[in-house]
């Protein structure tokens, strides 16, 4: 069974954690309940492994995180040829915000002395085939990452990061709900919005748990034996898109292999390096 | 700001690009490069008493924003995907009312009293819609601008699950007119001064 195992190395010597596991046996705990309207899953976690954000500089840089892959993926979906008229003019204008937000963050992590995470070259982003499937997966993308800066805010300890955050998780919302429009979905906007803990942030971006009997088994590994967990259904009783899902699995694993967060530690002491990655 | 050349690369570095101006100058306003300056600024010249004081500022302004899309949705003036939308985005304010007003009963405080509002008259869909553009912007600045004054966790929490639906709205009613949504990378936050200033020609 294939392991995705994702290590984040903390800095100031914060041990190397180990956090979700995608074995059977953990995964196959996985709980499915939906806590937004109508589109994604709450994620019960099984593993008593963590994300830990212990920092304002862990936090940016897990935000840093989502918003190079927001930026690529945009970028893929910008040239993909499936987008045209207004809506085109809307992703993009919503990938360049995603690419400001990256810039910012790498900047600010920067002068506080982090070392800003980086995107490995061997990503595999999803293909995009349609208007209707392209703003789907954004759609969704944009969703966790509003619930991530939502679950990160309260932790912050700087206020003037805390203002940065707010001026930023707005953002990702409205791209969620403008792109669940042209989505045609209807339950484009909740009373409230809901947070997300690191973790759940990571297990929603990890779609490809409910997939795996579906993806190409990884390069020297064991084919999985079927889908880990339960098979991924929306309140609606609609079942999620199978090439959305796949395509989303592929995007997922990628940043399971992205959450490898290295920072670099300004004191003697070198942070741990992490063993494996997630590998597609 | 002096421009810099972009380059988006895959799997490389960023460098300061010059398409991220406007978020640059933003940039310099939310997150300056002495952060912790700011957040000593913060700490030390906060507009607000307490907690229960921002929560009353919230519900202040839910309020008004909930009576403004029920007065506007009798108005007649809106139809089809337009009403639905206003209809809904209604509700969620009744929703943000009943759930600050419970949060500050909570924390044992006094909820201030609905106000009396003079709200004009508009006769056509744009002018509804536009009044709510603006209505919501200053919304989502308000909490903005309040969150970082907030002490309590939870209560910063439950501002930002709000914070976001305030923002949506505003992107939601400007998709409508038919403008950009959501037309910067940043929002941008307002003092509760501003924010009063703004929203008093409609107060009674």
């Amino acid at each position: 069974m294939n392991d995705n195992m994702l290590h984040v190395d903390e800095r100031n010597g914060i041990s190397r954690r180990q956090f979700l596991s995608a074995s059977a046996g953990a995964a196959a705990l996985f709980g499915v309940s939906s806590l937004t309207p109508g589109h994604l899953l709450g994620f019960q976690l099984a593993s008593a492994a963590q994300v830990q954000l212990n920092s304002d500089l862990d936090i940016l840089n897990f935000a840093l995180t989502l918003e190079l892959l927001e930026d690529l993926a945009y970028q893929k979906a910008n040239s993909s040829g499936v987008l045209s008229g207004r809506v085109a003019e809307i992703f993009k204008a919503f990938g360049d915000h995603e690419h400001t937000h990256a810039v910012v963050l790498d900047d600010t992590i920067r002068k506080l002395g982090g070392t800003p995470v980086q995107l490995p070259s061997n990503l595999i982003f999803p293909e995009f085939t349609s208007q209707q499937q392209a703003a789907l997966f954004f759609a969704e993308v944009e969703t966790i990452g509003t619930g991530g800066y939502l679950g990160a805010a309260p932790s912050i300890q700087d206020k003037g990061l805390l203002a940065a955050a707010a001026s930023i998780v707005t953002v990702e919302a409205q791209h969620a709900s403008v792109l669940y429009d042209i989505a045609n979905r209807q339950d484009s906007v909740p009373a409230f919005d809901v947070s997300r803990t690191a973790d759940e942030v990571v297990a929603m971006m990890s779609l490809t748990k409910m997939n795996l009997g579906k993806l190409p088994p990884p390069a020297g590994n064991a084919s999985t034996q079927g889908t880990v967990g339960m098979p991924r259904t929306g309140t609606s009783g609609d079942s999620f898109p199978t090439p959305l899902a796949v395509a989303a699995g592929l995007f997922a694993a990628a940043t399971g292999a992205l959450l490898h967060i290295r920072t670099r530690n300004t004191n003697a002491n070198e942070a741990e390096t992490s063993a494996k990655s997630s590998e597609i | 700001m002096e421009p810099e050349q972009t380059r988006r690369s895959n799997g490389g570095n960023l460098t300061k690009g010059a398409l991220a101006f406007s978020g640059a100058t933003l940039l310099a306003a939310a997150m300056p490069a002495s952060i912790g300056n700011q957040g000593r600024v913060f700490a030390q010249s906060s507009p607000f008493k307490d907690d229960l004081d921002i929560l009353n500022y919230a519900l202040t302004l839910e309020f008004f924003e909930a009576e403004l899309y029920t007065t506007l949705v009798s108005s007649g003036k809106l139809q089809g995907r337009d009403l639905e939308f206003i209809q809904k985005f209604g509700q969620h304010e009744q929703a943000h009312v009943a759930a600050v007003m419970s949060a500050i009963q909570t924390l044992g405080g006094t909820p201030v009293q609905k106000a009396a509002y003079n709200f004009p008259t508009l006769n056509t869909r744009e002018e509804v819609l536009n009044l709510l553009v603006t209505v919501e912007q200053t919304g989502t600045s308000a909490y903005q601008g309040a969150a970082p004054f907030i002490q309590n966790k939870d209560i910063l929490s439950a501002a930002g699950s709000i914070l976001t639906v305030e923002a949506r709205h505003t992107a939601m009613i400007r998709y409508l007119l038919g403008l950009a949504p959501s037309p910067d990378a940043f929002t941008t936050p307002l003092s509760k001064d501003e924010v009063l200033a703004i929203v008093a020609p409609f107060f009674k």
